[in-house]
Parts: C-alpha cells; sequence; structure tokens
C-alpha cells in the first residue's frame, strides 16, 4: 500500500475539518452563478457523497449483549470514490441569457476550469464555473455506544466544527458551523433464537449533518436495517442489509438576476437498499474494522473503536 | 505479545499523524464565477414623458460586488456581460405597452418589449421582452475590459473611473393623457459574470 493510501485511512478523519475550512466557503460562491437546475445538478455528486457517507460505518457486528453495561468510544471514517460520469452535467444557460444553450459543465468535483459559451447573436458569453476537481469524499465522525438494556444499545455520532473564516478586513465570513448529529439503537435478534449459527441484529439511525449558520447545506439521513455477523478468538466478518433514505436542502444567496435573492435547491428525497461487508479485529479493547458499502455508489469505511 | 501489538499500532498512528495534513489535502485552482448587475433606474411622469437619463458609477458597483465576495482584483480573469433584465418597482398609473431602447454612452445597449408597466412585471434578455444589441455589448464589454486592466494594474488604489451616462426612450400603447398619467419606476440592468481564480485546498485521500 503507498504512503498516500496509507495516509488516506489514517486521516480520512481530517477530511471534515480540512474541506470545511476552505472548500465548504466556496461552494456558496461557486454556486452563486446559478439559480436553479444547474445548481442541482452541479451539487448532485455531493449529494450523493453525502448520503452515502452517513449511512455508512453504523455498526462492525450483529452482536448486541442482552445484559450488562457496555461502552466503545469510535472514529468512523467513510470515503465515496467518485466515477468519471459524475464529474459533468449537461448545463443550461441561465434565463438572462439570450438564448438557451446546452453544454457539457463540471459539476462541484469536475475540472476546475470553466466552460464558455458565446450567443452568436449578440456576443454575449454565458460562464459554467469549474469544481474541484476531487475524485473522492470523506466524512469522518466519533461515535459513542452504550448498552445494554434486554439487548438494546443506543449510539450517538456528533462532531462540530467552527469553520467561520477570517475575511481580510477582520471579519467573519458567514459560513458558521458544522454540525454532524446521529442517534439511533440496535437491538438483538438472535436473543430470540438460541440456535442461531450468527448474531443478528436490527438497526434503527437517524442523522442531520448542516453546514453553515445560514443553513447553505442540511442534509438528513435514516437508515433501517438488519446485521449479521461471526465472532471468532479476533476477527469478526460482518455483513448487513439496510434502506437508507436521504434528503439535502442548499440554499444561497445570489444577485446575479440584479436583486439579492435567495435560492433554495431542494434535492428530491432517495431511497436506496444498502449492502454492507466488513471484517472487524479485536485486540481486547482496541478494536478496528473495515467495510464496503454497496449502494447508490460504492464507499468504504473504516474504524477504530476503544471499549468493551 | 497484546501490549505490544498495541504499541506497534500505537506508533503507527502517531507517525502517520504527523504527515497526515500534507498528504491529504490538494491545493486546487478554481475558476469560480460571481454573478453582478449594474442596474439603471427610470422614471416615467405625467403624459409628455418619453425619454429618461442616468448617471451610473459601474466601477463603483462593481468595486463594491468585489469587496462583497473578498475577490482580490489579480485574481480576475474577465468581466462580461452575459444578458440583461427589467423590472417595474412601482406603478399606479397609466398601463400600457412600452417599446424602447437603452443607450450607454450614447450607443444602442438594449432594445425592449415589454406587455404592461404593472408592478413586478419583469423580463430578461432570454424570454424575448428584451433585446442585446451586439455593438453595444462590444462597447460595453471593452470599457469593462479597460476598468479591469486598470484595476489590476493598482488593486489598493481608488477605484478606476466607469462611469456609464443610460438614457431611455420609449413609445407607449395606448399613450398616456392627462388624465390617465403615467407614474411608475422601473429598472434596467446588464447581468455580468466576473470570472475569477480562487485557490483551495481539498480533501483528495484516495
Amino acid at each position: 500500500m503507498s504512503i498516500r493510501k496509507v495516509c488516506a485511512v489514517a486521516f480520512a478523519g481530517l477530511a471534515i475539518v480540512a474541506m470545511s475550512a476552505h472548500a465548504h466557503a466556496q461552494v456558496e460562491e461557486l454556486l452563486s452563478s446559478y439559480t436553479g437546475a444547474n445548481g442541482v445538478a452541479y451539487m448532485d455528486p455531493l449529494k450523493d457523497a453525502i448520503g452515502s457517507n452517513l449511512s455508512d460505518g453504523l455498526y462492525m457486528s450483529g452482536h448486541v449483549p442482552r445484559a450488562g453495561f457496555h461502552a466503545r468510544l469510535d472514529v468512523r471514517a467513510m470515503v465515496v470514490k467518485f466515477d468519471d460520469d459524475e464529474r459533468t452535467f449537461m448545463g443550461v444557460t441561465e434565463d438572462y441569457f439570450p438564448a438557451e444553450f446546452s453544454q457539457e459543465v463540471p459539476t462541484v468535483i469536475g475540472d476546475e476550469d470553466a466552460v464558455a459559451v458565446t450567443d452568436p447573436g449578440t456576443g454575449a458569453v454565458f460562464l459554467f464555473p469549474g469544481g474541484f476537481n476531487i475524485d473522492n469524499f470523506a466524512l469522518a465522525v466519533p461515535q459513542l455506544t452504550i448498552g445494554s438494556v434486554m439487548g438494546t444499545e443506543a449510539t450517538i455520532r456528533y462532531i462540530a466544527v467552527d469553520i467561520g473564516e477570517e475575511s481580510n478586513d477582520g471579519g467573519s465570513s458567514e459560513l458558521g458551523n458544522l454540525s454532524l448529529f446521529g442517534i439511533g439503537g440496535r437491538h438483538s435478534i438472535s436473543q430470540y433464537f438460541p440456535g442461531l449459527p450468527v448474531d443478528a441484529s436490527a438497526m434503527f439511525f437517524y442523522q442531520r449533518l448542516q453546514i453553515g449558520d445560514d443553513d447553505l447545506l442540511v442534509a438528513q439521513g435514516q437508515s433501517f436495517g438488519i446485521q449479521v455477523s461471526k465472532r471468532f478468538p479476533i476477527i469478526e466478518p460482518y455483513g448487513g442489509l439496510a434502506i437508507d433514505t436521504f434528503d439535502m436542502d442548499v440554499t444561497y444567496k445570489t444577485d446575479v438576476t440584479g436583486q439579492e435573492e435567495e435560492i433554495d435547491l431542494d434535492f428530491d428525497r432517495e431511497t436506496t437498499g444498502h449492502f454492507t461487508a466488513g471484517l472487524g479485529l479485536h485486540f481486547g479493547f482496541l478494536h478496528l474494522n473495515g467495510e464496503v458499502n454497496i449502494a447508490s455508489q460504492t464507499s468504504f469505511a473504516a474504524g477504530l473503536g476503544l471499549g468493551l | 505479545m497484546r501490549s505490544r501489538t498495541l504499541s506497534i499500532l500505537g506508533l503507527l498512528l502517531v507517525s502517520l499523524a504527523v504527515k497526515g495534513e500534507s498528504c491529504l489535502l490538494e491545493q486546487r485552482k478554481v475558476s469560480a464565477v460571481l454573478g453582478s448587475s449594474i442596474p439603471a433606474e427610470w422614471q416615467s411622469r405625467g403624459f409628455t414623458e418619453t425619454m429618461d437619463d442616468s448617471t451610473i458609477d459601474a466601477g463603483a458597483i462593481i468595486d463594491e460586488a468585489l469587496d462583497d465576495a473578498d475577490i482580490d482584483p489579480a485574481d480576475i480573469k474577465s468581466i462580461a456581460i452575459a444578458g440583461g433584465c427589467y423590472e417595474v418597482v412601482r406603478s399606479s398609473g397609466h398601463d400600457a405597452q412600452r417599446e424602447g431602447t437603452v443607450e450607454i454612452d450614447d450607443v444602442l445597449v438594449l432594445s425592449f418589449d415589454v406587455p404592461n408597466n404593472q408592478t413586478g412585471t419583469a423580463g430578461t434578455s432570454g424570454d424575448g421582452t428584451l433585446t442585446l444589441n451586439s455593438a453595444g455589448l462590444t462597447y460595453v464589454n471593452g470599457k469593462l475590459n479597460t476598468f479591469l486592466t486598470a484595476l489590476k494594474a493598482n488593486p489598493d488604489g481608488p477605484t478606476p473611473p466607469l462611469v456609464f451616462t443610460y438614457k431611455a426612450e420609449w413609445t407607449s400603447t395606448p399613450p398616456p393623457t392627462s388624465g390617465d398619467p403615467d407614474d411608475f419606476d422601473w429598472i434596467t440592468c446588464i447581468n455580468l459574470q466576473i470570472e475569477y481564480e480562487v485557490e483551495v485546498d481539498v480533501p483528495n485521500p484516495l
């Protein structure tokens, strides 16, 4: 494994902070020249990536103790690799442009260069902004799991980062904070079937990601599913099936039409099936896991936890 | 054996932490586009007016837009017209179809054919009620380019002068009368797109 890939696995956790400090600040600027459908298509790969990441890494076992105290603090990192066809979309010139033209242009993850369209009748030029030219998107979040009561445990995810950025005049940007909150629980199914050769459980999880005090981006996701695993002395293969629902709103201001107006991009709510296969490693109090997730996008997650 | 394994894992994580940020972040120079506009306000009163004029400090408007977006002039690639728009912002008098032109520095830039002047009536160069004139665009874009060159040459100095003298002329169908006079305010605008380069660190871990 190259050092680059080792770094990626170990430090995906920095991504949420790193991206927030600069890239998120620029998303609103890049969107400011779009007023509707272009904005939705421009942001669509990011929506899919956030949706996939939020649904990953929620568990690393099908086992939930029937009773007794246990607690574990984990850091879970999730990475989505973008497909090439997500780098562009068919943009349409905004309605103030003299003629309607369609053009293949970058999405938020696409090439950095802007694309220009010229109206031959008037010579007016419309520019579609470039993207961040990224191949993948990572999120990382700490989570705390506590149990068990009647074979049930609860998990909370939370991270909050101040991403206010100092401007040239000493003031701060309007971006504000980034926060991710999630709460859910799992209930042991295998406790009802003593002869079952694997551990099995059912899960429900809710999450909310917010970027910016002015709700630049608000995403919500729910997952409901079942997990199974088989515990050996150190290793524990696991898998799961889930139904994920996800929706996202993006709100920003533009004065491209002559007066400042607020644009609200309301992305369609999506429901997808979600298959997970992973392997956990247990070294006493230390727990490691890695998994692949197949849903609307293929994504990967890894975790490091301490506890019982 | 177990403690040794944990120690090795711990050392590995610490060593990677030192290298973490540099291997995670990559720098990009993204071509961003700031949308802005230069509006001109018009008034029509009574029943004999068929024209209005105004002087617009376009340089100050663009400079304010750049300040609001925190854009360094050195990063700007171009400023150019992408369209035009109009809107009736207030009307309490005669209602009529309005057809006319808007000139900047005596060069025709916009022609309009607006179905009425009721409050809120709006249109763009994309919906057929407003037409951009190519000679006018060439003239204004040339002025914008000269402004940008001066701005980049002295980014910390005063805003270079860019003042447009606007003139609007129109005919009304049916025309206003002394018993039913005009009383409305409206704006026209030229939509600008400002292309600039922004450096951003993005996570791209794989």
